[in-house]
């Protein structure tokens, strides 16, 4: 029999698990990972940010190419093929997840496949082996809301999850839920040609964004027909019944995606043995991300924290320096977060409401991107705008959002800025390249 | 010829000293042997002697300089003399901060060896008494530390170098926002919640306020017993004029008979019985001769009561519970033991009818079993009265001529003073003690 005793053992092979085990291995643990799907990368690289921004990349090339005539470039008989676009992201998603299994062995760490479930507070079962584990880290993630409404068994009907599976894309899809992940997809499929329609229940898409910020990315989608404060009541072969002002009215839909956020993984791995702390909220931890159970952690998505990658990367890292000896703490003030529609939106902190419910005294200031060389010289009258939320009494950044362009690859200076709590006078001081759309940031703040 | 007067070398790892005091100026005659000046170290304080007679023609430093030693600090000659070769250039005396830099890369050896020695904590009334070596003021002015905030190492207690380059270096950094609110709450934590532990703006505030830091991972609504019990605790303390006597009785005789029902093979539920349900079976013999203790308060009215309705604490799951055993004082000690640990279950499995908890004339409880000794029970309103059990203890008595150590169990009286007295509380727990003393004649009777 081989040794199966661990330092630590790791459930899920996602951003909260893969990189805790990268980790731990690189200090000399001795590391299991436990994974039920058959290829290592979780919904991230395999179902979720990886595949979706390869797709959306291809979908705004062929946008650009079709609607760059002002800026002297006209292509002809511009064409998606979609099956093209679906191998490149094949490509794409099977060169990461394989990074992620090298990684695996270049850190000594020990894969299963299976599922694990807790049979003490040191022992987890796969595929009825037992393995024994000092410290145990849940990294489970989590699984698309499905919503209580007639017809959602339909054949017609699919989750981000199944998305990919598609052979073509439909003519005319119905998207329930116009969150980040409803909103992505709306923009990818409109920009392919799909008619697109959004149902959102609330009066606003993007119900932790900004209100100003959401309703100009709202407008800037193009294509898509976003509804809100709609209910979906029915869903037929080719076509959706909604409610909106109390009538019932229907839109065609051939396929029908839903978005209607995400759960905790939490059912099935034996929990409740161990007496874990936990609800369908995802399981309660600590800023060390520890549970109730001292030698228990767990990380990403199965917290109900925040339910990001890099969140889950970071929240690894913490689990494995608690278990190492080492300080540290996991901090949710300063994660960014991006939309990756075309436009991007990115963002970080408080929004103008939020941070006057939490009681700050704030200055507000915003300027529209078109301002900004850079930008109108590669993205012309389209929508952009920065907005800064200050903290009037210490002069500190509560919150940033940043719409158009690539505001993805900027947003990080603001967690920088956040992190080392830089006054608005100390990030007057700071370089930034010229000319970029990072200036925005500048020169957003320096109106205060 | 003139003569150079050097910064001594005091020992091999001082590089550089202060120079404190000018004791002789600039044209004044001076003698050998006679001071010219005083300079310190990180540790101590040196004079500087002169080595011949002569003038002092020049001084090259001021006071509060930190010169390298060995080199020239001052000129002794004739009058007139030539001395400008002796004037230290400009790269003798090597940079302020990398000086600085040099002395803390040397210290941490030195600090090691310090801190594994107890070191007194300093109290704010010294603040005027304690010394700050020059050298640690310096230092501590420029980092923006507070000298006397530090604990000294030096000869009494004296704030030197390394204390504040301990401080310094045992920190983390303070984040920009931190730094400008520290200026004014002055309290900084050694460690912060930022980016690699650097102290953030909230770190502060919280160090110096008194906002719980947020910690809390549950957060639960106070609901069921616990709400019953919270309500009740305060209404209780809020609405009579508590008061607890302490005593203790010779559990000698008590623990003998313990043993002897614990062994005896005449009843099987004679084993059960135990240290509780004997001071509860001593309580209940001697209440009858107490009315007052056994009685309830009800408005401007006192109620006394002939039978005993006893009621006590259970420690549940769910938090405090308090059954009654009704009319107690018809039972024998094993049908009372028998009743205690019925009600104790039915409490603890949740079987418990609410009539059980209810129509309570005084009340035991016991921490015996938790180590510990006295303490100050709540009473249970509107009882008059409440006793308290803590654990067996040893206790020095004097007994003819000689100290023996008897076992003593601790009884702790809370009574209501609107209504008892501190002399008929009193009684009461002395007649209690008598009656566990004599545990055996109180069965017998």
């Amino acid at each position: 029999m081989t040794d199966k005793k661990y330092d630590i053992i790791i459930i899920g092979a996602g951003p909260g698990g893969y990189l805790a085990a990268e980790r731990a291995g690189a200090i000399g643990k001795k590391v299991l990972i436990i994974e039920k799907e058959k290829s290592l990368g979780g919904v991230c690289l395999n179902k979720g940010c990886i595949p979706t921004k390869t797709l959306l990349n291809s979908a705004k090339i062929f946008y650009k190419a079709q609607n760059s005539d002002m800026y002297g470039v006209s292509v002809s008989d511009a064409k998606y093929d979609f099956v093209k676009a679906m191998k490149w992201k094949g490509k794409v998603v099977d060169l990461m997840t394989k990074g992620v299994a090298y990684q695996m062995k270049r850190f000594n760490v020990d894969v299963v496949q299976g599922k694990a479930k807790f049979i003490d507070r040191n022992t987890i079962s796969v595929n009825e082996e037992l393995y024994t584990g000092e410290n145990i880290i849940i990294a489970t993630g989590s699984f698309p809301v499905i919503p209580p409404i007639e017809g959602i068994n339909n054949a017609n009907v699919i989750t981000s999850d199944e998305v990919f599976k598609i052979s073509e894309p439909p003519k005319n899809l119905v998207i329930i839920g116009g969150g980040v992940i409803g909103l992505e997809f709306a923009s990818y499929f409109s920009m392919i040609g799909v008619n697109v329609t959004v149902l959102e229940m609330l009066p606003d898409v993007l119900p932790n964004v900004d209100a100003e910020i959401a309703k100009l990315l709202r407008n800037s989608l193009k294509g898509c027909d976003i509804l809100t404060n709609v209910q979906a009541k029915k869903i037929e072969d080719n076509k959706v019944v909604y409610i909106q002002d109390g009538k019932e009215v229907s839109v065609n839909a051939d396929l029908v995606l839903l978005a209607t956020g995400r759960i905790p993984n939490v059912n099935d791995l034996g929990l409740e043995i161990i007496n874990l702390d936990y609800s369908k909220k995802g399981i309660v931890v600590n800023d060390k991300m520890q549970t109730n159970i001292p030698n228990v952690y767990a990380t990403g998505d199965v917290t109900g924290k925040s339910l990001l990658a890099h969140s889950a990367y970071r929240m690894g890292e913490v689990a494995v320096n608690i278990i190492a000896g080492k300080n540290d703490r996991m901090r949710y003030n300063a994660i960014p977060w991006v939309v990756y529609t075309n436009p991007e939106l990115a963002g970080i902190g408080f929004t103008e409401e939020q941070a006057k419910k939490e009681g700050y005294n704030i200055k507000v200031s915003s300027m529209q991107l078109r301002a900004n060389g850079r930008f109108y010289a590669e993205h012309g009258n389209e929508k952009g705008l920065c907005k800064v939320i200050i903290d009037a009494d210490t002069d500190l950044l509560l919150g940033l959002f940043l719409l158009g362009g690539v505001s993805s690859e900027i947003i990080h200076s603001a967690a920088v800025i956040i992190e080392s709590e830089l006054r608005v006078k100390d990030i007057k001081e700071i370089i930034f390249p010229h000319p970029t759309v990072s200036e925005a940031i500048k020169d957003t703040l320096w109106e205060l | 010829m003139a003569t150079a007067i050097i910064m001594p070398r005091q020992g091999n790892t001082v590089e550089s000293c202060i120079l404190v005091e000018w004791k002789k100026r600039k044209g004044e005659k001076i003698s050998k042997g006679e001071i010219i000046c005083e300079v310190e170290t990180d540790k101590a304080v040196f004079e500087v002697e002169s080595p011949e007679d002569g003038i002092l023609l020049d001084t090259f430093f001021e006071e509060g300089d930190d010169i390298p030693v060995l080199t020239n600090i001052a000129v002794l000659g004739k009058e007139g003399e030539d001395y400008e070769d002796l004037r230290p250039t400009t790269e003798t005396v090597s940079e302020e901060v990398e000086e600085t830099k040099k002395v803390s890369e040397e210290i941490p050896k030195e600090i090691k060896e310090q801190t594994t020695k107890p070191v007194k904590p300093k109290i704010t009334e010294d603040r005027e008494n304690v010394g700050v070596s020059p050298r640690a003021k310096r230092l501590a002015e420029k980092k923006g530390i507070d000298p006397y905030s530090v604990i000294g190492s030096g000869p009494m207690g004296r704030i030197i170098e390394r204390d504040i380059l301990e401080v310094i270096n045992s920190s983390e950094p303070l984040t920009p926002a931190a730094k400008e609110i520290s200026a004014a709450s002055g309290s900084v934590p050694k460690e912060g919640t930022g980016i690699g532990g650097r102290v953030t703006s909230r770190d502060i505030l919280l160090s110096s306020s008194t906002v719980l830091e947020e910690d809390v991972i549950k957060e639960e609504t106070i609901k069921g017993v616990r709400k019953i019990i919270s309500d009740r605790m305060l209404e209780s303390l809020q609405n009579s004029a508590q008061l607890t006597l302490n005593s203790s009785a010779d559990t000698s005789a008590l623990l003998a008979l313990r043993e002897t029902f614990k062994n005896s093979t005449l009843d099987s539920r004679f084993s059960k019985v135990n240290i509780n349900d004997l001071v509860m079976f001593a309580v209940i013999k001697v209440l009858p001769n107490h009315p007052i203790i056994n009685s309830l308060m009800l408005g401007d009215k006192i109620r006394y009561y002939e039978n005993i309705h006893l009621g006590f604490a259970v420690d549940t799951q769910r938090g405090l519970m308090v059954p009654t055993i009704k009319n107690a004082q018809n039972l024998s000690l094993i049908n009372l033991s028998n009743e205690v640990k019925r009600l104790a279950n039915a409490c603890r499995d949740n079987k418990v009818q609410v009539e059980e908890l209810n129509g309570g004339t005084f009340t035991i409880t016991n921490l015996g079993n938790f180590g510990i000794d006295n303490f100050t029970p709540v009473i249970n309103l509107p009882q008059t009265a409440i006793l308290g059990v803590s654990r067996i203890n040893l206790k020095p008595m004097q007994i003819g001529s000689e100290i023996k150590f008897i076992p003593h169990i601790g009884l702790s009286l809370t009574i209501n003073h609107q209504v008892i007295d501190g002399v008929a509380g009193a009684k009461f727990l002395q007649d209690l003690a008598v009656a566990i003393k004599e545990i055996n004649l109180l069965i017998a009777r």
